[in-house]
């Protein structure tokens, strides 16, 4: 399953955005196993967004499961740094 | 509820005076011009107060635009520019009673440098950061601040990423400088040798809420086509 970014928030810069995308994947990880997010066309994201859309994940699944189940797709770089970014600190914060 | 300024005694051919006027410093402040001559300079966005609700509209189709005609870099190459700002115009209304601050920015052709301030009148960063520790003094809870993952829990979903992501970004990616005043508190981050080095300085006044420079020479920020995409490694 594909989830297009800009089919669900108009931009990607506040916690309330990224909670939708939150609700999108958890909904579509009950159906498959694996679900791709697709940023074709979102030029950047905020921590906040990325935070609540993706970390948020973690109650239900942990980091390195988040990162086998949800694909990334189609970033440029600021996405994908923001990303692996967040990720590393929480990783870390955890350890 | 509010104070009123009146701007006394000013030397209309001071150059800073009239720099200020140019940047709509007084318009902004005053509601008019301290000269009918003065107009904004094309290397300056001149300086404006921002709420949240605005800023991405702002950013998107005000200061992007403008700095990729300056500087001839795409809106991908400067995407994490526009994300720091975002980052700290939405810490703004999370740390503050206050939706606004104030923004400036100034483009340096010969040295392709760009300084953009950030500013606000909220309590500022050493009394969110006492919240947590009451210790610090005011250039310790910057320090403090920037720090990866601390957070004054000012929202409950804050994780304490803001402005440590402003640091690795601008100054350890791309070798600019940030520096942070609030309160007596000042420190200054640059790069060196590849790492986020601070500077302190105690003596350089009071600053009420929060301003924060960034100092940017745009010939280190790497290039990146604005159709350039591709999947996320881990």
């Amino acid at each position: 399953m594909v989830i297009k970014i800009l089919s669900l928030v108009s931009s990607c810069d506040t916690n309330q955005q990224g909670v939708c995308v939150k609700h999108a994947i958890l909904d579509a990880l009950r159906q498959q196993d694996i679900v791709y997010i697709d940023f074709s066309g979102v030029t950047n994201v905020t921590s906040s967004f990325v935070n609540s859309a993706l970390l948020d994940l973690s109650p239900q699944l942990d980091l390195d499961t988040i990162k086998s189940r949800v694909r990334i797709k189609r970033v440029n770089r600021q996405i994908g740094n923001m990303i692996k970014d967040r990720f590393t600190s929480e990783a870390r914060l955890h350890s | 509820m509010g104070s009123s300024v009146d701007f006394l005694g000013l030397d209309l051919e001071n150059e800073a005076i009239k720099y200020l006027d140019d940047s709509l410093f007084f318009e902004l402040h005053n509601q008019e011009k301290l000269s009918p001559d003065s107009a904004c300079r094309d290397t300056t966005i001149p300086v404006r107060q921002l709420a949240r609700r605005d800023s991405h509209g702002w950013l998107e189709y005000t200061f992007l635009p403008w700095l990729m005609e300056k500087t001839g870099l795409t809106k991908n190459s400067l995407a994490e520019v526009k994300s720091c700002l975002q980052e700290i115009i939405n810490n703004i209304s999370d740390h503050t009673d206050f939706e606004e601050g104030c923004i400036f920015g100034q483009w340096y052709p010969k040295t392709k440098k760009i300084l953009i301030t950030v500013a606000d009148f909220g309590v500022g960063i050493p009394t969110n950061v006492r919240k947590v520790s009451p210790s610090l003094t005011d250039t310790e809870s910057i320090i403090k601040a920037a720090e990866d993952g601390f957070s004054s829990k000012s929202l409950p979903t804050n994780r304490g990423a803001g402005l440590y992501l402003l640091l690795l970004n601008i100054v350890q990616r791309f070798e600019g400088s940030v520096t942070i005043r609030s309160g007596l508190g000042y420190a200054t981050f640059v790069n060196q040798e590849g790492s986020i080095y601070v500077t302190e300085d105690i003596d350089c006044g009071y600053c009420v809420g929060t301003t924060i420079d960034i100092a940017l020479q745009t010939d280190k920020i790497p290039y990146e086509e604005d159709d350039q995409e591709e999947d996320l490694e881990w």
